[in-house]
């Protein structure tokens, strides 16, 4: 049986700068935003892809959702092909992958009422003979929102309901996927709760998978199953979440987990402070791309890119030294 | 003792609105003592911002100061005229905002800009250079020399938030107030931030106002901590109480809401059901009542007054007991 999802060493690759600077300075004419990523997905299952800006997941949700043209590696989605499609092909495979985009007020053209920002995912589709107000209806209460908000328009609405309406427009034509790109980001924290548990309330009434893209680790503790971890492109972790909370074996993944202050004055985290800045993908360090920043780098470290390999409990690590799970 | 680096005493701030005046904040008491790092929290529509704009004098044309006292190292700042107050703001007070990039002129190379603000004082270029190159360094920007003539773009977000800093901080503020400066940068970017901010504050001394929604943030940076809901300081103290034994039932719910501070994996995360109270009509009692888990027949007659407690400086709730 095929996966629901599998990508395969996908690169996505943007081109940057100019011939002159190519050509007279050696700059690069490319950069790979995703530069070889696999991973798989089962039906039900939510995984969350995190990293800092600019390790490229957001580009690597969108390359999944079919939205940007991708130069190697393949996506499948039940087992056919989802790059480079044409545009009826698309539109047929955004009825099963949806996407919750960043920013909640701006994702929503300010010109619509909430009414017509739900139905136009059915106009779009062909699909406008059903009952659309009933549909509108529908949606409302699967997102916990009051009829009345219909006819309100998206700078009527706060960010939590803003979000809410995201959210039903993405489950609108009940697809089997949904790919929600920070879908906290911009929320006060006791909102940031409510659509958190919408979206697990969602996913287990409704049987979605869902992609979770973000840079917070206090929420993805509650709401992923499975976990991977991006650096400048590449994944340097991978595996349950729970397990990897409990011991992570890259030691950014360590840096990044520890860099997560809690709300005691007298928590004293062990935290390891990485040196420098996120190196520039227009000139990747050679060896493994993390040894700049890394305080426990050795000489091998410096000329040897490491591989993303399986240990034994199934956890995927790119490094030649990963970290002892802790004693405890 | 000398006066407070910042002092507020019962200051009030409408709004003039089609619908009548809005009142965005009541009653604000809030010290800053000398080199003490005080933090602010709250979430949206909690008055902030405002604050930080009445503190700074840059109030929208629509907002009035009605009542209240405000000033800096003993200082009143509301009778100032706007010349006067000209003179204090980027000298006496600074301010770094959310984004980095609105803060630097993207035309210019952050040496030219570093050099410019200190127009106040009187000496040779070549000294300002110096200066702002040392600043540089402070906030390990790496190599400053080479860097001092590259533009804003050339920088990364989190070194451009540190160049923000550096000038904020050039002309030794008495108060520096920070405004969500972490919020855009990433987690590791975040710490770095905060463990710098601290290192600069007992080099240089000032006083710092930390505003932010970021409750780990705040508890691992500040002396001292003011909850703010709906125009109202709710609670203050010193930060261990505040967030080891919560008094007001906003600030026990917020915390609780913080999924960093869930440590058992759920599927269902708390959260503070309601909306925040319309402030043109505000309710007769406490602002809070609606939402409150505890609430009972008090709160709904009249607004609780702030009262001080064995651990507060000032809760605002029936339920808190005075001290003796």
């Amino acid at each position: 049986m095929n996966p629901l999802l599998a990508v395969e060493n996908l690169v996505v690759r943007f081109p940057v700068g100019s011939a002159i600077g190519h050509y007279f300075k050696g700059e690069p004419r490319s950069i790979d935003a995703v530069a070889g990523v696999s991973l798989t997905m089962e039906p039900g299952e939510t995984l969350a892809v995190v990293g800092e800006s600019g390790s490229g997941k957001t580009t690597l949700a969108r390359a999944i959702a079919g939205l940007i043209p991708v130069q190697e590696g393949a996506v499948r989605f039940e087992g056919r092909p989802v790059a480079n499609l044409g545009a009826a092909a698309r539109k047929a495979l955004h009825r099963q992958i949806a996407m919750i985009f960043q920013d909640p007020v701006g994702s929503l053209s300010p010109r619509f009422s909430v009414r017509g920002l739900l139905a136009e995912p059915f106009r779009i589709h062909g699909l406008a003979a059903r009952d659309l107000d009933a549909e509108v209806t529908r949606l409302l209460g699967l997102v916990g929102l009051p009829p009345a908000i219909a006819e309100r328009h998206p700078h009527q609405l706060s960010g939590g309901q803003a979000r809410r309406v995201g959210v039903a427009r993405a489950i609108a034509l009940s697809p089997k996927l949904v790919i929600a790109d920070e879908p906290t980001a911009g929320l006060d924290v006791s909102v940031q709760g409510e659509v958190l548990n919408l979206l697990n309330e969602l996913r287990e009434r409704l049987g979605l998978s869902m992609l979770i893209i973000t840079h917070n680790l206090s929420i993805l503790r509650h709401i992923a199953d499975r976990m991977a971890i991006m650096y400048l492109g590449r994944f340097v972790e991978a595996g349950e979440t729970t397990a990897i909370f409990a011991g992570p074996r890259h030691p950014y993944s360590l840096a990044l987990l520890s860099a997560n202050p809690e709300p005691d004055p007298d928590a004293r985290p062990r935290r390891i402070a990485l040196e420098g800045e996120v190196p520039s993908l227009l000139a990747r360090p050679a060896g493994c791309e993390f040894h700049g920043r890394c305080p426990f780098v050795q000489a091998r470290c410096r000329q040897e890119a490491p591989a993303l390999t399986a240990g034994p409990d199934g956890r995927l690590v790119a490094c030649h030294f990963p970290l002892e799970p802790a004693a405890n | 003792m000398s006066a407070p680096a910042l002092a507020i005493e019962h200051l009030s701030v409408e709004y003039a609105t089609a619908a009548g005046p809005l009142h965005a904040l009541r009653d604000v008491g809030i010290e800053v003592a000398a080199g003490e790092i005080v933090g602010l929290v709250g979430e949206s529509g909690c008055g902030k911002s405002t604050l930080i704009q009445a503190i700074l004098r840059l109030l929208a044309p629509n907002a009035k100061i009605t009542a209240g006292r405000m000033a800096l190292a003993g200082v009143d700042l509301i009778g100032l005229d706007p010349e006067a107050m000209r003179k204090l703001r980027g000298d006496r007070m600074s301010v770094v905002f959310q984004d980095p990039m609105t803060a630097l002129n993207p035309v210019l190379t952050i040496g030219r800009q570093m050099v410019d603000i200190q127009y106040r004082r009187r000496e040779p270029r070549a000294q300002k250079r110096r200066r702002a190159i040392e600043m540089l360094k402070r906030v390990h920007i790496p190599d400053p020399e080479s860097r001092f003539d590259q533009y804003p773009h050339e920088f990364s977000g989190g070194m451009r938030q540190r160049i923000a800093i550096a000038m904020a901080l050039m002309a030794e503020p008495v108060l520096f107030i920070a405004d969500e400066p972490t919020t855009a940068l990433d987690a590791t970017l975040e710490v770095a931030t905060i463990e710098l901010l601290k290192a600069l504050q007992r080099e240089i001394g000032c006083a710092i106002l930390f505003v932010s929604h970021h409750l780990g943030v705040v508890a691992e940076l500040c002396d001292r901590v003011n909850v703010m809901y709906a125009g109202e300081v709710v609670e203050s103290g010193p930060v261990r109480p505040v967030f080891q034994r919560p008094q007001h039932p906003y600030t026990q719910r917020l915390l609780a809401c913080d999924p960093a501070r869930v440590h058992e994996r759920t599927r269902h995360l708390p959260t503070i059901p309601g909306d925040l109270p319309d402030l043109v009509a505000l309710p007769p009692g406490c602002v809070f009542a609606d939402r409150c888990p505890k609430v009972f027949e008090p709160c709904r007659r009249a607004p609780p007054p702030a009262v001080k407690t064995a651990e507060l400086e000032a809760l605002r709730c029936y339920l808190g007991q005075p001290a003796s």
